[in-house]
């Protein structure tokens, strides 16, 4: 068992390292050169070399890197030019809104998702199978961003039941603030909860041992809850991991419909300033949080079923 | 995005399901092709011009005149959105295949030959599947400026790899074959077993999975132009129109609502299309 | 030990004139007619080959018939009750205290993720109402009795950590934990090598013994049938064609596809002598075909025309023997056959 998880960890410590480069490449491989980009086509040559100096771009590509990968490891990420503080304060100020909008949103998806999820896998085939497929098709085909602006004119503009913007920490704040949000968040990856556990669902549901658990006399809510749910959570819990990216995208689009101060919002601002020290940090810390999240699940499986475990202890 | 549509999807079927199934793609065509024939054909449906100011009747709710009303500026709501959508779906159809066909070869052909190559390719293929759409587009659209072109860009960078994945796995799969064998004995090329035999076996998925990958380029082109960093004014683009509708929310709902509904339509639609090639999870 | 024994007690389970069909856009019927009865603590068998609708009348008694078929005639009655009007919550407390049932397959009919032990104190728990400790206790009890070795330990082991025999025994144990008064078997030997086999089988016997527990042995295999029950129901294309006390069913077989079941059964004497054992000539019936009369007709050494216009029932064909089979019934063909005859089968 250890040998695999220390195998999984070699391997994400080898994309986070293919993600630092690449993520300093993004800089590197761009037209123009960044200190005149920022400082705008009229400022002097000078100035521009008095940039390149103090971010350090006149030294050669490979001492660059090694100075970005140390800085990066260390935590140090400069500081912002066109927000004026260092990196790090405005990731620290904003990371909590975020988090909190991710984590509300993916635990929407799940309590709504498990229970319509059960209920087509059950009766498959009838119409109730069919309206859930639709409906959350619905929801995955519209564009986030407009499920939240419409969920904020109706429930908040039009029924005043929660606010159309903004953010509050607190918990009661948190409900208040970002209900709207997370449940936009949460519709549109209610399809891909709904789908995977209905389809993993229907073929437990068929497996020799369910039918045995039937003629045992177990009731209906033991034999799905306890028998079933154990073996057809795991291929919805990876597939979860691997669709975190989307995840991350729709809170990024989110944060901006209700204008939340999180690092969504951080991040297009950087983008129309032409920020690179913070869309840099940024996608470093995107990548960096999938690959963990990745590893984490990987580490999950054999945790949660007893058959890989047998063979990550062997193999 | 593209985990989900698999699973969402699945694999080919065939079957006696095929009458329900087809009658799915018929309803989903005519949703797509209404809208994208509309798009295509803008200066024939609509007498107005997307950018004809008209501040007398700025603001006005939808009607026989203006069928998605009209913005603060007077100018029709349809016709933008008709305008807008129209290099837009060119676009992105144009690059999603694009991706697709890239996808397909680097994947298909890695696995043929295997190796190192082959498993460097795999998993810088899952690594970009794993990562954040969106960031990765907003750092391409701050390097290389706001609009279509660059989101082209940033949708190349990325958008092969569910493609070069499925194909490496499906060529796996097909390689040890009894005709992947038989081209080996009978001295075919390389070229001729991948392109004649192999390829066209294993694209299945690939298409099906293009149908939904257009709609979510184009939700992403949408949500791009949304935060202002699409096609850029003065032509009208359907996220652009969406944000613009915004602070008007209460007072002139449709502008920021219809665009929307026309997205979702068109989704729908293509999804149908896609169930019905590949035949929905019902089991 | 023969039937005739017991046949002053009531039967266990009676099944009237069954009927399974699967409506949908292709309607078939899975069972035409079957009619069985088991005795109380007897082993009765069902052999027929596949298709032949032996799993799905035995699934009638616990009402596990697989969507969308469904029971469309006839009458199930266990201890006198009418199963097919129990009401839900009666259907659950039946199958958890009086109908156990064990399946073919050791390697899918245990829940992978749930270690051995939780799965049978799960049983005991919410079926019989033992607490947690009783539960635990009383289960490691009953892998001994299905013997396994080290039941304390073993009571912690996932399924996939134990052998197919050891599976199986597991599965029984989880079957007759309740202390059901019947147990199904469906197939339950069929996936296993020949010894293990034998030590299923003697377990079985050992709890009917032991317990008073009938069961209803439902095999496609003649042989492991005539080794332990009974009794013996034949079914053939959705019909019971023949029923009765095994040694008489075995001695003096009264429908022609019995006869050539028991042909087929292997045996040593045929294999030294080098002569090839006597297969069936031809297929079963598809599900959805439908044939008059009975249905074994096409591949019937002794059929005749009238043997297709007559219904199919059972009728008395001697000492407590039934048979379905035409010809016995209203002399409807050859009622012998010539030693040439014979001669050219082989």
């Amino acid at each position: 068992m250890a040998g695999y998880v220390l195998r999984r960890l070699g391997l994400s410590l080898l994309q986070l390292f293919g993600l630092v480069a690449v993520t300093f490449l993004l800089v590197h491989v761009l037209p123009g050169d960044p200190a005149r980009l920022l400082l705008g086509p009229s400022a002097s040559p000078a100035a521009v070399q008095n940039l390149d100096h103090q971010m350090g771009l006149d030294k050669p590509l490979g001492a660059q890197f090694t100075s970005f990968f140390g800085n990066s490891v260390q935590g140090h990420f400069g500081d912002s030019v066109a927000f004026g503080e260092p990196v790090g304060t405005l990731l620290s100020q904003r990371f909590a809104a975020s988090a909190l909008l991710l984590t509300y949103g993916l635990l929407i998806a799940f309590v709504l998702g498990i229970p319509l999820a059960i209920w087509a896998a059950v009766r498959p085939n009838r119409t109730a199978d069919h309206a859930i497929r639709v409906f959350t098709t619905a929801g995955f085909a519209m564009p986030t961003f407009w499920l939240g602006l419409m969920l904020a004119l109706i429930f908040g503009l039009q029924l005043h039941w929660f606010p159309s913007s903004g953010y509050d920490s607190g918990a009661g704040g948190i409900l208040r603030t970002l209900t709207l949000p997370a449940l936009a968040l949460g519709l549109s990856l209610l399809a891909i909860v709904v789908r995977t556990l209905r389809g993993s669902l229907r073929a437990v549901l068929s497996e020799e041992y369910i039918e045995a658990a039937w003629a045992r006399g177990l009731s209906g809510p033991r034999v799905i809850g306890r028998h079933a749910m154990r073996n057809a959570i795991m291929p919805t819990i990876s597939v979860l991991a691997v669709n975190l990216g989307f995840l991350i995208s729709g809170t990024v689009v989110i944060e901006q419909v209700f204008q939340i101060p999180g690092l969504g919002t951080l991040l297009v601002g950087a983008v129309q300033k032409r920020d690179y020290q913070v869309i840099q940090t940024l996608t470093l810390l995107a990548g960096f949080t999938v690959i963990v999240v990745g590893f984490l699940a990987d580490i999950a499986q054999p945790l949660l079923d007893p058959r890989v475990r047998l063979r990550a202890e062997n193999g | 995005m593209a985990e989900i549509a698999l699973r969402m999807f699945g694999r080919p079927t065939a079957g006696r399901r095929r009458r329900r199934r087809s009658g799915l793609v018929v309803a989903g065509l005519v949703i797509v092709g209404a809208i994208a024939l509309a798009a295509i054909a803008a200066p024939l449906i609509t007498s107005y011009h997307p950018n004809q100011v008209d501040i007398a009747h700025s603001l006005e709710s939808p009607s026989g005149a203006h069928w998605f009303g009209t913005d603060d500026a007077g100018r029709d709501v349809f016709t933008r959105v008709l305008y807008g959508a129209r290099l837009d779906l060119l676009v992105v159809v144009l690059v999603t295949y694009a991706t697709l066909v890239i996808g397909v070869l680097l994947g298909s052909i890695s696995s043929y030959f295997g190796g190192w190559p082959d498993i460097i390719v795999g998993r810088v293929a899952d690594s970009v599947i794993a990562f954040p759409f969106i960031v990765l587009i907003l750092a391409v659209v701050a390097a290389l400026g706001p609009g279509l072109r660059s989101i082209s860009i940033g949708i190349l960078v990325v958008g092969w790899a569910l493609y070069a994945r499925l194909s490496r796995s499906e060529m796996l799969a097909i390689k040890e074959r009894e005709f992947m064998l038989a081209t080996k004995t009978l001295g075919y090329s390389h070229k001729r077993a991948i392109f004649r035999h192999a390829i066209p076996n294993l694209i299945r998925s690939s298409i099906v999975y293009s149908t939904i990958d257009v709609v979510g380029n184009l939700l992403l082109v949408a949500a791009m132009s949304y935060l202002g960093l699409g096609q850029q004014a003065p032509t009208p683009d359907l996220g652009a129109i969406i944000s613009g509708g915004q602070p008007l929310i209460l007072n002139a709902w449709w502008i920021a609502t219809l665009p929307g509904v026309v997205l979702v339509v068109f989704g729908l639609g293509v999804s149908m299309i896609g169930d019905g090639i590949s035949g929905d999870g019902s089991k | 030990m023969s039937v005739g024994l017991k046949e002053t007690s009531s039967p266990l389970l009676v099944i009237q004139d069954l009927e399974i069909s699967f409506p949908g856009p292709e309607p078939s019927v899975g069972v035409r007619s079957a009619s069985l009865s088991v005795a109380p603590g007897t082993i009765t068998g069902l052999v027929g080959e596949s298709g032949s609708g032996k799993s799905l009348t035995c699934r009638s008694v616990n009402r596990l018939i697989p969507r969308p078929g469904e029971i469309t005639n006839g009458h199930v009655a266990f201890d006198g009750r009418d199963v097919l009007a129990m009401s839900k919550k009666e259907l659950r407390k039946f199958r958890a205290t009086e109908v156990g049932m064990i399946f073919q397959d050791p390697f899918t009919a245990l829940n992978p993720t749930l270690r051995i032990g939780k799965q049978l104190a799960e049983t005991l728990r919410v079926n019989l109402g033992l607490s947690n400790a009783e539960a635990k206790a009383r289960s490691i009890e009953l892998l001994e009795q299905v013997d396994i070795p080290e039941a304390g330990k073993r009571y912690s082991s996932y399924p996939h950590e134990l052998s197919g025999g050891m599976r199986q025994r597991v599965m029984i144990a989880l079957a007759v934990a309740a202390g059901p008064k019947l147990l199904i078997a469906d197939e339950a030997t069929t996936a296993l090598d020949v010894t293990t086999q034998a030590q299923i089988l003697k377990l079985l016997l050992r709890l009917r013994d032991e317990t008073g527990m009938a069961v209803l042995f439902v095999s496609h295999d003649m042989g492991v049938i005539a080794q332990i029950c009974d009794g013996i129901n034949v079914m053939y294309g959705g019909y019971v064609v023949e029923a009765g006390p095994a040694d008489a069913i075995l001695r003096s077989p009264q429908h022609p596809y019995t006869r050539a079941l028991l042909q087929s059964i292997p045996s040593i004497e045929q294999a030294r002598s080098g002569q090839r054992r006597a297969g069936i000539p031809g297929r079963p019936p598809e599900r959805g075909e439908k044939l008059p009369g009975c249905p074994f007709v096409p591949r019937c050494r002794y059929a005749t025309e009238p043997c297709t216009s007559v219904p199919m029932t059972l009728e008395s064909a001697g000492p407590a023997q039934l048979t379905a089979c035409p010809i016995k019934r209203f002399g409807t063909g050859r009622a012998t056959v010539s030693s040439d005859q014979r001669q050219l089968a082989r």
